[in-house]
């Protein structure tokens, strides 16, 4: 009986736990039918760099048209040198093409009639032969027709696939396709498309007038330019890329090489999210510095939160310096002193304190000392801090003693000097820095600390003190020795 | 129906080339002579690598046209078979930008030079012409090895289409595996940027396209082995 009863509640759970099984897949499986139908047909919208087209919001796949012309066009490499760039859709880098994972997309490739040579296109989000390569082999004057599933969302790379490739991508043919994830990315108030390249020319960096694409230098993988955007300055200035302060960016990256890997940096920046080689997971918080692979991606996101210039270099840095690979960010809006205070003082710096650390005889600074070099007579001592005010103190003070006005203050006649031993012993000792009024003028500078023995201290004041109509004071090795162990020497 | 259609299409076409070769043969007129370059046969490297140890390709001796076909030369030919003339083409021959920039069927107009390399024909239409000429389209190894013999006129802009129409222009395997890296090292000379292009031409080329930078030359096989180098810098002249 009890069994039995256990076996009619163990027979109600099951059915039970059947039912709900089968209503979670209904319901599940039927919206997944659902978002998976193709539905409508649209035209891609492309853009040129450094725009990106804007977030598609259909919850359901497409259609997608796509075309693309292929144009071979005279342009600036930078200011001054033209270029034969072969291109996908008349700039370099190619128009930027956004579809979503899911979406059919027809891709019709023209050649225009103007090209010399046949083109195609090998996108790296195609799954099948070649990425599209021999189904878009165009001759000029004509157009192919070819269509993939965007299976697999991410970023990447598109590029002229007919031989010789590598003539094709070094003279311009490339740009970047984003399929978009099912479920898209978290929103953002910018999305910009950055490509960096490579380009071999025949003249050297900055060399004037029409450039021949130099296969020598390509072979070498010695580039003459590293850009971003197509041409020196293709991300600077009017091509900059621009945000206000507390806004997130999305940047969309690609590098084509063809040669080289890429340390993508902004200075003054660290990304929040890095989207390692483009692929759909976050793969890093917080990062300095992305690496990209010649036909790889990367998308990185971060927020701007201080307003200025932001360099946006290749850290491979006399790629940045000396061939081109550096654009601008520029960022406006309040400032976050807390964030990053700007400069808050210049000071001079005459190097570490070496006292504490060798022996001062080994060192270049003076060594003379009146009590080897001299006898203890006043006359020796003076003569010994003469030679000491001569090698240290004259270059600010003056050979006279009369300082620079505004600048560095006068010893000669000084009420601030004369007024206290002690002071003086401790300024040379520990340096000085700020306010000082002498003689009734102001001065707002900074001393530094002197590098010299307590003889040597005791030798130079001596010598200032019987100069330029000072008081005559007298100082001992060992009065600067007291002050020299007095933990907190009052400087005012 | 449209196979039928082109089947169709495609007898009457051979029906009128047939035709017309008959007619030309009853009926010609004197040709305007051009000059022909002998090249002796030998072994050459081609682009691609042939299979032997050697990587090497023996080409017979044969002669080619010193310049690509001159639009006056075509017009003869032309004017003697109507079905070439452009408003009769058959498009399966000839696709619609045939001998476009000419004014019309028998006039060249005052934009294009009768001297100059005809362009927009077709392989068709210029394997046509080679045959009414009593030659033969150039294979690709003898188009190849000529040009590596770097001939006075064979490259010259003055009397050279950019890009020439072969005989068996897309025989050369140039698919799939070498259109990315693969392509240099299955090649004899993976820094010739030139030779890659003239090959991703034609592969990308179908008979029937008739472009603006295309045009052509004809060859003639030259009798057995009995020539030496000495005959290389012979001429022969021929229509």
């Amino acid at each position: 009986m009890k069994s039995l009863k256990n076996k009619n509640i163990v027979a109600g759970l099951s059915l039970t736990v059947f039912l709900l099984v089968i209503t979670v897949l209904f319901v599940f499986g039927f919206n997944e039918t659902e978002s998976n139908q193709i539905e409508g047909t649209e035209y891609a919208q492309l853009t040129y760099a450094p725009e990106v087209p804007q977030p598609i919001t259909r919850d359901h796949p497409s259609k997608v048209i796509v075309n693309l012309e292929t144009i071979q066009v005279t342009g600036n490499l930078a200011d001054g040198v033209k270029y034969n760039f072969w291109t996908f859709g008349g700039k370099v880098p190619g128009e930027f093409i956004r579809v979503k994972e899911g979406d059919i997309v027809e891709f019709h490739l023209e050649n225009s009639p103007l090209c010399s040579v046949p083109h195609s296109i090998d996108l790296h989000a195609v799954s099948g032969p070649g990425g599209g390569a021999s189904a878009s082999q165009t001759v000029p004057g004509h157009a192919s027709v070819f269509s993939f599933k965007a299976v697999n969302p991410g970023l990447y790379i598109y590029h002229c696939a007919t031989q010789p490739v590598p003539m094709h991508i070094a003279n311009g043919m490339y740009g970047l396709i984003y399929v978009q994830p099912k479920d898209g990315l978290s929103p953002v108030d910018h999305e910009y498309y950055i490509m960096q390249s490579e380009f071999y020319t025949s003249g050297s960096f900055g060399e004037q007038g029409l450039q021949q694409f130099s296969l020598e230098k390509a072979l070498k993988e010695d580039p003459t330019y590293v850009v971003f955007n197509g041409s020196v300055g293709g991300l600077s200035n009017d091509n900059a890329i621009r945000a206000n302060v507390g806004e997130t960016i999305r940047l969309f990256v690609g590098n084509i090489g063809p040669n080289l890997t890429s340390s993508f940096h902004i200075i003054g920046v660290v990304f929040d999210k890095v989207y390692l080689f483009g692929g759909t997971n976050v793969t890093q918080q917080n990062v300095q510095t992305v690496s990209i692979p010649a036909g790889g991606a990367a998308i990185v996101e971060f927020k701007v939160k201080v307003p200025g210039t932001y360099a946006i270099v290749d850290h491979s840095i006399f790629r940045a310096f000396n061939k081109g690979a550096a654009g601008s960010l520029v960022v406006t809006g309040e400032n976050d002193k807390e964030i990053f205070s700007g400069k808050q003082a210049d000071e001079l710096f005459y190097g570490t304190d070496l006292d504490k650390k060798q022996d001062i005889n080994s060192s270049s600074k003076p060594t003379t000392s009146g009590n080897e070099l001299f006898g203890n007579s006043i006359e020796d001592i003076v003569a010994a801090g003469k030679n000491i005010f001569s090698t240290v103190c004259f270059a600010c003070h003056q050979p006279d003693g009369k300082g620079i006005p505004n600048v560095f203050p006068p010893l000669a006649g000084s009420d601030f000097l004369n007024a206290n031993k002690e002071r003086a012993m401790g300024i040379v000792l520990h340096g000085k820095t700020g306010l000082v009024t002498v003689n009734g003028k102001q001065f707002n500078n900074i001393m530094p600390p002197q590098n010299l023995t307590d003889d040597q201290i005791a030798e130079v004041l001596t010598y200032v003190y019987h100069s330029f109509g000072n008081s005559g004071k007298t100082v001992t090795k060992e009065e600067v020795n007291k002050v020299r162990n007095e933990k907190q020497v009052s400087l005012k | 129906m449209i196979v039928i259609k082109n089947i169709f299409k495609l007898c009457l076409a051979v029906f009128i080339i047939m035709n017309s070769e008959l007619l030309q043969a009853a009926n010609s007129t004197k040709p305007e002579i051009s000059k022909m370059i002998f090249v002796t046969g030998g072994y050459y490297k081609p682009l691609f690598k042939e299979e032997n140890e050697s990587g090497k390709k023996f080409v017979k001796p044969f002669y080619i046209d010193a310049c690509s076909v001159t639009n006056s030369q075509y017009l003869e030919f032309v004017k003697e078979n109507p079905a070439w003339r452009r408003s009769n083409v058959i498009h399966l021959f000839s696709d619609r930008n045939y001998l476009r920039k000419w004014k019309s069927d028998l006039e060249l107009g005052s934009s294009v030079s009768a001297n100059k390399p005809v362009t927009n024909i077709s392989w068709f239409a210029a394997n046509a012409y080679c045959k009414w000429a009593g030659k033969r389209l150039p294979t690709v190894d003898e188009w190849e090895y000529a040009f590596n013999k770097k001939y006075k006129n064979f490259n010259e802009n003055s009397c050279t289409a950019l890009y020439e129409w072969t005989f068996n222009f897309n025989e050369t395997d140039f698919q799939a595996g070498s259109y990315c890296g693969g392509a240099g090292s299955s090649s004899n000379d993976p820094e010739n940027y030139n030779a890659f292009i003239r090959f991703a031409f034609r592969n990308s080329l179908k008979a029937n396209y008739s472009l603006d930078d295309l045009g052509f030359r004809c060859a003639e096989s030259a009798p057995g082995k009995a020539f030496s180098e000495n005959y290389s810098v012979n001429i022969k002249t021929s229509r």
